[in-house]
Formats: structure tokens, C-alpha cells, sequence
């Protein structure tokens, strides 16, 4: 009577709620739709970096700098095979064509070298207005040299400059400017400044050339931020157009941030494309071949659906929703899918689908909350593509959950009852091989030892999908015109004014020439400091030329340039300059400092920014860092971004870690029976941990910022995959081994198909992803199916004898099949 | 602005390469008209490239507005086409500037060093040296396009070349004036006026082609 009652219940039992489902599933999907509607997708690996971290703020001050925004583009003679020769012809009538027909919406502005015919004059300007830009150590040398002595040797040396083949063109309008030479001294630094910078470039025509010939470059400075996907795009589609404006035997290589965000993005899109066709693909085949059946389409839908609406729902959190995130939808959609698939094979082997439902709810949930428990330990991240990650998997996850028990069984009215032909059953599997479990146990331990090698990879590049042959140019340009400014740091100096950014960079470059360990600072406070600073040092020139002085220097002069013939007035421009009452000059004086500035200075109404470039040594930085770090501040090294990024990774890593495994472990805790099963729901996931952290030592495979998310994510399901073997060996331990742990073997092919179809992307973050994945899963699954049923025999027998009872009394038997406790193995 | 400073250097001694290469490569250029002379100088590039070597004494009067008197200069100048070029002052100072590849060597009594500079290092240096090699091997065409260039007289044969508005060296000469010898295959004087009235003249004496030139004339500091 007791049995009839029971099986009455069951057939009759209806899960509470189920009427909510339809209409709270109306709900999310117009939530979803308003989402869809506002949806922007972003692929910049700036998403990777943590908020507040080191690593962002100086990705943020290079941003900012404008650096990333500009556009090289380089133009090489070629000779009709493409090979690059010193010939020039059609050079620089090619790049003025270009210049002619740039979209002026997109490329603000193209700077250009300054007129050569302006230059002489400029810097005789310079010379004449040298007592404001001296410092204060050349005053100190002047009293030495207006010693008649010093005259003397002076002008014999001027002397023998202006006799040199070709010495009176420049020497001879310098020399009236500046008999001393002190003047020249800021030339000098003009110079070495410019050569430190490391180009190989003249000017010429109007265009900065290279020396060899045959070679040229425009820089431009573009309204596009290079995070801005679209505007890129349409930036590089633009400057790609101009290429029939080049003469015959002429190249263009295009060089910019832009390049690599369009590569990425493009990248990214096929391999999604792609990932999904293959998993769609895949996974059909699968169910179908596999159950017969055209309603197992359902259960594939789902994981599908809630991804969809899981996107539209996080486009409502987030200004930009991360391509790459977006990008693992195919592995979310494997790991999503098994919840159907559990309640849909549940369905199979039940008369009654709710009843079946019912039994397979708390394992499932048990499955699906420990996977969401990794992703909303992501929710806590500062890196704001974990967090998408975190939101967009826990919408898909928990949508997929509640589809599978509410919305599945409501659409499978009947399902063709599954064949069951054991051969060799869960339980005896598991009594066969305990003692094997056991010490197959050992192998994680012993991989975990042989993995103590594992570290993060801090390169961002090494997750950049650009095309090889743009990183092949690249590399070509700097081998060619020289490395440029990407060997040295940059110190930032901000104010609201320009003034007070300048005044802020010379006090960094008078500190900076005392406190930097290995080279020299450089900055445009050398020869262009700012208005105090040059007022000061006018004052301090006026002082020191009193009119006493500068009679007499007048007469030692004369004398001394008499023996070399110098006439009397050879000296009138010098002299007239030091008679000339006047102030500091308030702009920029020409083409020359000007353009010289364009590469220290960046301009924005209230948002002014001096840079100081330095040697890039992890000494010299940390000694910057304590000159520069405030006020907006810092220092943008290559260096310290790498070293940055690994510790707010590495630190990110251990919240997202620690808040994943509490949540897990409660998850497991509160749904796991018996709970002396727990060590075999944990045992896949810490094999799969440790195998990929294995594999990271002693293979290619790389961990990174992107892998991580993986390993995470492999822990999750690998807690999934040893809860649904334990609720087998407690529910199914008579039944075949293939058809307990079936859902779980399906689960698995179906993560690892979502996987696989990551495996073949362009995009190296998708790539690692996949492979992290499929080999976490394999090991998860291989030792739920392999070890985790000895497991809990062992553990069975353990606890039977610590209890007294001996093996083989059935009477815990029945009474554990029936309130869940799990089935002792004799 | 990549590289002012390098050419702040190329500056002091592009005139050098400007002045040495008109006065030892355009012997024999008659042309007159713009357009015709350039016509006649591709037609004389193939004459000139037959010219294996030059070797030259000169004498050089700088009046410049810093002296108070003309200055003189003597001293001997050597070239092998295409490959090196010596440029050697007697009095009133000695100095001495060898260039050779990539290299150019200079040196003078007063500080009695030698200095070496790597023209693969110096863009701008080595793009007035090339201008000059240019010269040397009857590329006028490559040339012409820096300077405005016209017959002043026929006898002596005498070119004027005139900086075009707008280049560096616009702003510092005003004109060069070329003198062929009658012979049509050696310079006779090369004169330069700068912008601001500054004068150079330059004449060569004693000219010797493709005669085997002596390693002590590539020798720097000079025996």
C-alpha cells in the first residue's frame, strides 16, 4: 500500500512555481530585447586590465598621451618586385598625393618637419634669445669665458670654422650671433635631444625621409581612439583606399594601434562565427545521432537561447560589452547545455518526466550552482572582463538551469523510453577498482609537485591576434628608421594650464638629472622651459650683463679678433641683442620648437601633458616613480606595464579564486549526499586544475590572463562532473556503467565540442581558452568516469567500518537508497 | 624635427659637399634655357661618368663681413668617382677632410685630433654627402631639382645655379656661378654669394684627370 501511495505521489507531484515560468520567461526575454537594443561591443585588451591596478594606469597615462593614436605611414621605393631599393623616384610626389586626399574627419593633422628655409633663420632667433634659455650652470661658466684669454682661443677657433670648405654657409651668420659660443650650447642639447629620440630620419621636401633615400614617412595625428572598433576600421579602410594614389614601384605600409584593433576585432568575429557553426554543427549531430530523437533539439536550444538573452541582459550593466567574452559563448554553450541534457536523459528512464525531474533537480543544481559559484567569484573582480564574464555565464548558466527543470520537461510529453542492457554495473565498477582509486588519488599530488614551475605570462602581446606580416612590418620599420622612442620611459607631467605642466616637467627634469641611476633624463625644459623659468633666467642673464661688463667684453673682443682679422663690427648682432630690453617670450617661437614639442608636449583645453623621456631599467622607473607618482602623475614604462599586469592578475586571480572555491565548497557542502562523498566531488576538479597547471610547465600551452578564466571555469565543472558520478553511484550503482554516468559522458563531449571549436581561432586568448578547457574537462571527466566511483566505495567501506558494520549487510542499503544518502558498496 | 639635431650638424659641413661637388663635377655643361640645360646635362652625365679621377690644387678667397680683409686660402683637392674624396687646406691653416663610404675624417693643426664621423649615424650628414656624390656622378637630373639653373656667359662658359625658394640652402646662398675651362672637361672656378652679400671664389689650378692618385692625399692628418 505504502509502494502504491508513493508511486501515486509520484506521478501526481508537479514542481511549485511551474505556472511563473511562462510569463517570468516573457519578462527576461523583453528585458534581453531592450538590452539587444543598446548593446556596444568592444575588443580592446584594455578589459583585461584591472581597475585601479598599476597596470591600467599606465595604460591609461599612454592612452591618454595620445601616443597610441597616431598613424605612421611608410612609403618605400620599390623595384617592381616589391623589394625595397635606394631609388626615390615618384617618392615624394606619392606621399603629397596622399597627404592631398586624406579624410580630413578622420586625420586631424599631418606633421610635417619644419620649412627648411625658416631654419637658419630660427636659429640665429634661438642664438639671439639664448640668456633665456641658458641654465644656470652655463651663466656659471660665462665669467671664465670673457677672459681675454678665452677670447683669444675662442676666436682663433671661430677663426678656423669659417675657413673649413663650407664653414662661412652656417659658422659664419652663427659666430656673429655668438662670439662666445655659449649660445651653441642649446643647439647642442636641440641636437642631442633629437638623437636620443633615436630616429633615422632628414628632412627634406617638406617630408621627413630617410637617409639612405628610397624611404619615407608621414606620422598623422587621427580623431580615432585606437579603442574605438568602428572608427578604426573606417580609418584603416581610408588610408587602405590611397594606395592607388601611389606611383608605380612605390609601397605603403600602414603602422598604427588602429591596425591591431581592427585585426583583433576582425579576429575575433570570424572565430566566433566560426565557433558557433562548428559547436551548432557538432552538437546537433550528437543529440541527434546519439538519442534519435528530434525533441533532444530542445534541450540544445537552450544553452543557445540563454546566451543570447544573457547578452542583452549584460548590455544593460555595461557600457561596452568585451568581444572576447562574448567570444566564449561557445564554451558557455557546453558547459550550459548539460543541464538539459541530465533532466532530458532523467526523462528517458522515468515513466513520469516530473518524477524524474525531481530526482535529478538536487545533482543538477548541485552541478549548475558550483559552476555559477566560479563565475560570481568573477563578479568580484576588478578586471572588467571577468566581470562581464562572471555576469554574462551566471545569466547563461542560471537561464539554462531554470529552462532545463521548468521549461524541458513542460515540452517533452512523451520520449522514447532508454534501453537498458548493463553489462557491467556502476557499483561493481567501482568495487573493482577502489583499491585502484586510491591510488590513482596519488597522481594529482604527483602532477601538483611537477607543477610548482607554473607562472602567469604578463604579455598582453602574446594575446594579440594581429596578422603576423603586420608585426613583420613593424619590426622592418623600426629596424630601418631606428627604435625610436619604444626603448625609453616616459614620465608624465600634468596641469591645467600649460604653464603649469611645464613648470611641473623642469621641476621633474632638474630632479630627474640628479636622481636617475643610469642615463639622462630627456625633456623640452632642456632648451624650451616654461615662462617662470625662463623669466627667471632672463633676469639672472640681465644681472649678469652689466653695462661695465659688456663695454669690456666689447673691447676684449675687439683686441682678440684683431690678430684674425675680425672686423670691428664682426660682433653688432651679439651686442644688439644684450642692448635689446624685452621679456620672456610668451609662445613657442616658430616651426622649430614647435615641432620638437609635438612629441613632449600634448595639448587639450584644460588637460595640458609634459613628457620626460627615460632609459627604461627597472631602477631608473622606481626612481621616477617617487619624482612623478602624483598629482596625476607617473611613469609609462613597457616594463612595468608587464610586471603590472602580473601582479593585479596574480592578485586578481586569488580573490576570484578564494570567493569561487567558498562558494563552491558551500554549494557542495549543502548539496552533496552523503557528505562523506565530498572528497570524490572534489577529486575531478583538482585533477583537472592540476593537469592544466601540469601542461603549462612541461608543454606551449601558456597561462595567461585569458586561461586563467579557463582554469577557473575547469574547476566548476570538474565539481559538476564528481557530483553527477556520486548522485549515479547513489541512485543508478545497479545499472550499467555507460547509462549511469551517460549524461555525464554527453555533458562532457558537449563541453569539450565547445571547447574544440575554440581550438582552431586566430584569436590567441579564444585559442588558450579552448585548449585550457578541453584538456581540464577530459581530465575531469576521465577521473569522475574512471576513479571517482572506487572513490566512493572506499570511502563506503571506510565509513562501514568505522560504524562496526560489516561489508556486505544490505540493511544500510535500502534504507540509504531511499532518503538519498547514497548506497553502501559491500 | 626626428633628427633637427643631425641636421644642425649636416648644416656646418653641407656646404662643403654642395661646393666640392659643383666645383669637380660640372666641367663641360653647356646648356642654356632651364628645361635645355637640364636636357644637355643627362646628355653629358654618360661624357662625365668617364672621368675615373680629378685631382686639383685650388686657391680659395672667402670675403665674409666678420673679416675685415679677404681671406686666402691654397690647397689640393682629390676625387675618385664614386668612392672617396680628399679636400686638403695648406694655408693659411692646415686641415684636412677625407670621405670615404661612410665615413669622413676631419682634421686640423689647431687641435691636431682626428675626427671620425659614422655618416650611417648622422642622416643628414651623409644626405649632403650623397647630394654631393650625385654630383660626382653626373646625376644632374637628381640634382637639378634643388636649384633653378642657367647659362650666365658663353665665353668662358659659365653656369648659374640659383637655390629654389623654399630649400635650406635658399636661405643662406643666393647663387653659385659655375666657370667651365675651354677644354669642356674640367671646372675653372666655382663662385658662391651668399644671401647676406657673404662671397666665396674658388679656383682650380694644376687640374689632373684620370691620373692614379698618390695614398697620401687619403691620409688624415696629411703627411
Amino acid at each position: 500500500m505504502a509502494r502504491a501511495a508513493a508511486v501515486s505521489m509520484e506521478r501526481t507531484w508537479r514542481p511549485p512555481w511551474r505556472r511563473l515560468a511562462w510569463p517570468l520567461l516573457a519578462g527576461v526575454l523583453a528585458v534581453s530585447a531592450w538590452g539587444w537594443s543598446r548593446v556596444r561591443f568592444v575588443s580592446s585588451l584594455e578589459m583585461l586590465l584591472a581597475d585601479g591596478s598599476e597596470a591600467r594606469r599606465i595604460v591609461g597615462l599612454l592612452r591618454e598621451a595620445d601616443f597610441a593614436d597616431k598613424v605612421v605611414l611608410r612609403f618605400v621605393a620599390t623595384d617592381g618586385e616589391g623589394v625595397a631599393n635606394a631609388s626615390s623616384t615618384g617618392l615624394v610626389e606619392s606621399m603629397d598625393r596622399v597627404v592631398s586626399r586624406l579624410d580630413r574627419r578622420m586625420v586631424l593633422r599631418v606633421i610635417a618637419p619644419p620649412p627648411e628655409g625658416q631654419m637658419v633663420a630660427e636659429m640665429l632667433f634661438w642664438l639671439d634669445h639664448a640668456g633665456e634659455l641658458l641654465a644656470p650652470e652655463d651663466l656659471a661658466d660665462l665669467e671664465a669665458m670673457t677672459s681675454p684669454e678665452a677670447l683669444r682661443r675662442r676666436l682663433r677657433q671661430c677663426y678656423l670654422e669659417l675657413l673649413k670648405p663650407g664653414g662661412e654657409l652656417f659658422m659664419g651668420r652663427v659666430i656673429p650671433h655668438d662670439p662666445l659660443g655659449i649660445g651653441m650650447r642649446i643647439l647642442r642639447r636641440a641636437y642631442e635631444l633629437s638623437q636620443a629620440m633615436g630616429f633615422r630620419a632628414v628632412m627634406a621636401q617638406g617630408h621627413f625621409l630617410h637617409a639612405d633615400g628610397g624611404e619615407g614617412v608621414l606620422l598623422l595625428e587621427t580623431a580615432v581612439p585606437m579603442t574605438d572598433i568602428a572608427g578604426s576600421r573606417e580609418l584603416v579602410a581610408g588610408l587602405e583606399a590611397l594606395r592607388p594614389e601611389l606611383a608605380p614601384g612605390i609601397r605603403m605600409d600602414i603602422l598604427c594601434g588602429h591596425l591591431h584593433t581592427v585585426h583583433n576585432d576582425r579576429a575575433l568575429r570570424r572565430d566566433i562565427l566560426v565557433a558557433a557553426t562548428v559547436a551548432t554543427l557538432a552538437l546537433l549531430a550528437l543529440f541527434l545521432g546519439w538519442f534519435r530523437d528530434l525533441r533532444a533539439g530542445a534541450v540544445f536550444l537552450i544553452p543557445g537561447v540563454a546566451i543570447v538573452v544573457a547578452i542583452g541582459l549584460c548590455a544593460l550593466a555595461t557600457s561596452g560589452l568585451a568581444t572576447m567574452v562574448v567570444g566564449m559563448a561557445g564554451a558557455m554553450a557546453g558547459i550550459a547545455v548539460d543541464y538539459g541534457l541530465h533532466v532530458y536523459v532523467a526523462i528517458r528512464s522515468r515513466p513520469d518526466r516530473w518524477v524524474a525531474v525531481r530526482e535529478v533537480a538536487r545533482p543538477v543544481t548541485l552541478g549548475a550552482l558550483t559552476t555559477m559559484g566560479v563565475f560570481v567569484g568573477f563578479l568580484f573582480s576588478r578586471v572588467p572582463a571577468y566581470r562581464q564574464l562572471g555576469a554574462m555565464a551566471t545569466a547563461t548558466l542560471l537561464l539554462s538551469l531554470l529552462a532545463s527543470l521548468w521549461l524541458l520537461p513542460a515540452v517533452m510529453r512523451t520520449v522514447p523510453r532508454a534501453s537498458v542492457r548493463p553489462r557491467c554495473s556502476l557499483r561493481r565498477w567501482g568495487e573493482r577498482t577502489w583499491i585502484l582509486a586510491l591510488v590513482a588519488c596519488l597522481l594529482p599530488v604527483a602532477a601538483a609537485l611537477l607543477s610548482t614551475g607554473a607562472r602567469l605570462d604578463p604579455d598582453l602581446a602574446s594575446l594579440d591576434a594581429t596578422p603576423s606580416e603586420v608585426l613583420a612590418a613593424e619590426s622592418d620599420f623600426l629596424a630601418r628608421w631606428g627604435r625610436g622612442e619604444s626603448a625609453l620611459a616616459i614620465a608624465v607631467t600634468p596641469g591645467r594650464t600649460q604653464e603649469e605642466a611645464a613648470s611641473a616637467a623642469d621641476a621633474l627634469y632638474r630632479a630627474a638629472r640628479q636622481a636617475l641611476p643610469e642615463g639622462e633624463p630627456l625633456s623640452l625644459s632642456a632648451i624650451w622651459p616654461s615662462a617662470a623659468t625662463r623669466g627667471q633666467r632672463l633676469a639672472a642673464w640681465r644681472a649678469f650683463w652689466d653695462p661695465a661688463r659688456v663695454a669690456r667684453l666689447r673691447t676684449d673682443l675687439a683686441a682678440a679678433g684683431e690678430e684674425f682679422g675680425f672686423a670691428e663690427d664682426a660682433f653688432a648682432p651679439f651686442f644688439a641683442a644684450l642692448a635689446e630690453e624685452r621679456e620672456a617670450m610668451a609662445e613657442t617661437p616658430g616651426a622649430l620648437v614647435a615641432s620638437m614639442a609635438s612629441r613632449f608636449v600634448r595639448e587639450r583645453p584644460g588637460d595640458w601633458r609634459y613628457f620626460t623621456y627615460f632609459p627604461d631599467t627597472p631602477c631608473n622607473v622606481q626612481a621616477m616613480r617617487a619624482l612623478a607618482d602624483h598629482g596625476g602623475g607617473g611613469v609609462i614604462s613597457r616594463h612595468a606595464v608587464g610586471q603590472a599586469l602580473a601582479e593585479s592578475t596574480l592578485a586578481d586571480g586569488r580573490r576570484i579564486g578564494l570567493v569561487s572555491v567558498v562558494l563552491m565548497v558551500l554549494a557542495t557542502l549543502l548539496l552533496t549526499r552523503p557528505l562523506r562523498h565530498l572528497p570524490a566531488v572534489v577529486l575531478p576538479a583538482l585533477a583537472a586544475g592540476v593537469a592544466v597547471l601540469f601542461l603549462t610547465v612541461h608543454s606551449s600551452l601558456s597561462l595567461n590572463a585569458a586561461s586563467v578564466i579557463a582554469v577557473i571555469v575547469v574547476l566548476g565543472l570538474g565539481i559538476d562532473y564528481g557530483a553527477m558520478t556520486v548522485h549515479a553511484w547513489a541512485r543508478d550503482g545497479a545499472v550499467g556503467l555507460g547509462q549511469a554516468t551517460a549524461s555525464i559522458s554527453l555533458s562532457a563531449v558537449t563541453t569539450m565540442i565547445g571547447a574544440l571549436s575554440l581550438a582552431p581561432a586566430r584569436h590567441p586568448a579564444l585559442r588558450h581558452v579552448g585548449f585550457t578547457l578541453l584538456v581540464g574537462v577530459g581530465v575531469a571527466y576521465l577521473c569522475s568516469l574512471l576513479i571517482v566511483p572506487g572513490l566512493c566505495c572506499a570511502l563506503d567501506r571506510l565509513a562501514r567500518r568505522l560504524a562496526g558494520s560489516p561489508p556486505g549487510d544490505g540493511q544500510g542499503q535500502a534504507s540509504a537508497t531511499a532518503d538519498g544518502e547514497g548506497a553502501p558498496c559491500r | 624635427m626626428l633628427a633637427l639635431g643631425r641636421f644642425f650638424a649636416g648644416f656646418r659641413w653641407g656646404g662643403v659637399a654642395v661646393a666640392a661637388g659643383m666645383a669637380l663635377a660640372l666641367a663641360g655643361v653647356p646648356v642654356w634655357g632651364e628645361e635645355a640645360a637640364v636636357a644637355r646635362l643627362r646628355e653629358l652625365e654618360t661624357q662625365l661618368r668617364e672621368v675615373r679621377t680629378v685631382q686639383t690644387d685650388f686657391v680659395q678667397e672667402k670675403r665674409l663681413a666678420v673679416f675685415s680683409r679677404t681671406v686666402t686660402l691654397t690647397g689640393r683637392i682629390a676625387l675618385e668617382r664614386g668612392e672617396r674624396l680628399s679636400w686638403q687646406v695648406a694655408t693659411p691653416v692646415r686641415h684636412a677632410m677625407v670621405i670615404q663610404g661612410d665615413r669622413a675624417q676631419l682634421w686640423d693643426e689647431d687641435t691636431d685630433r682626428v675626427q671620425t664621423i659614422d655618416l650611417g649615424a648622422n642622416p643628414a650628414f651623409k644626405a649632403m654627402f650623397e647630394q654631393m656624390r650625385a654630383w660626382f656622378s653626373g646625376e644632374y637630373s637628381a640634382l637639378a631639382a634643388g636649384y633653378e639653373i642657367s647659362v650666365r656667359a658663353e665665353d668662358p662658359l659659365t653656369f648659374a645655379f640659383v637655390p629654389r625658394a623654399g630649400t635650406a640652402m635658399a636661405a643662406m646662398l643666393a647663387e653659385v656661378t659655375v666657370t667651365i675651362a675651354a677644354d669642356r672637361r674640367r671646372l675653372s672656378e666655382i663662385a658662391m654669394v651668399e644671401v647676406g652679400g657673404d662671397s666665396n671664389r674658388l679656383r682650380f689650378l694644376n687640374t689632373v684627370l684620370d691620373a692614379p692618385i698618390p695614398e697620401d692625399a687619403w691620409r688624415v692628418p696629411p703627411p
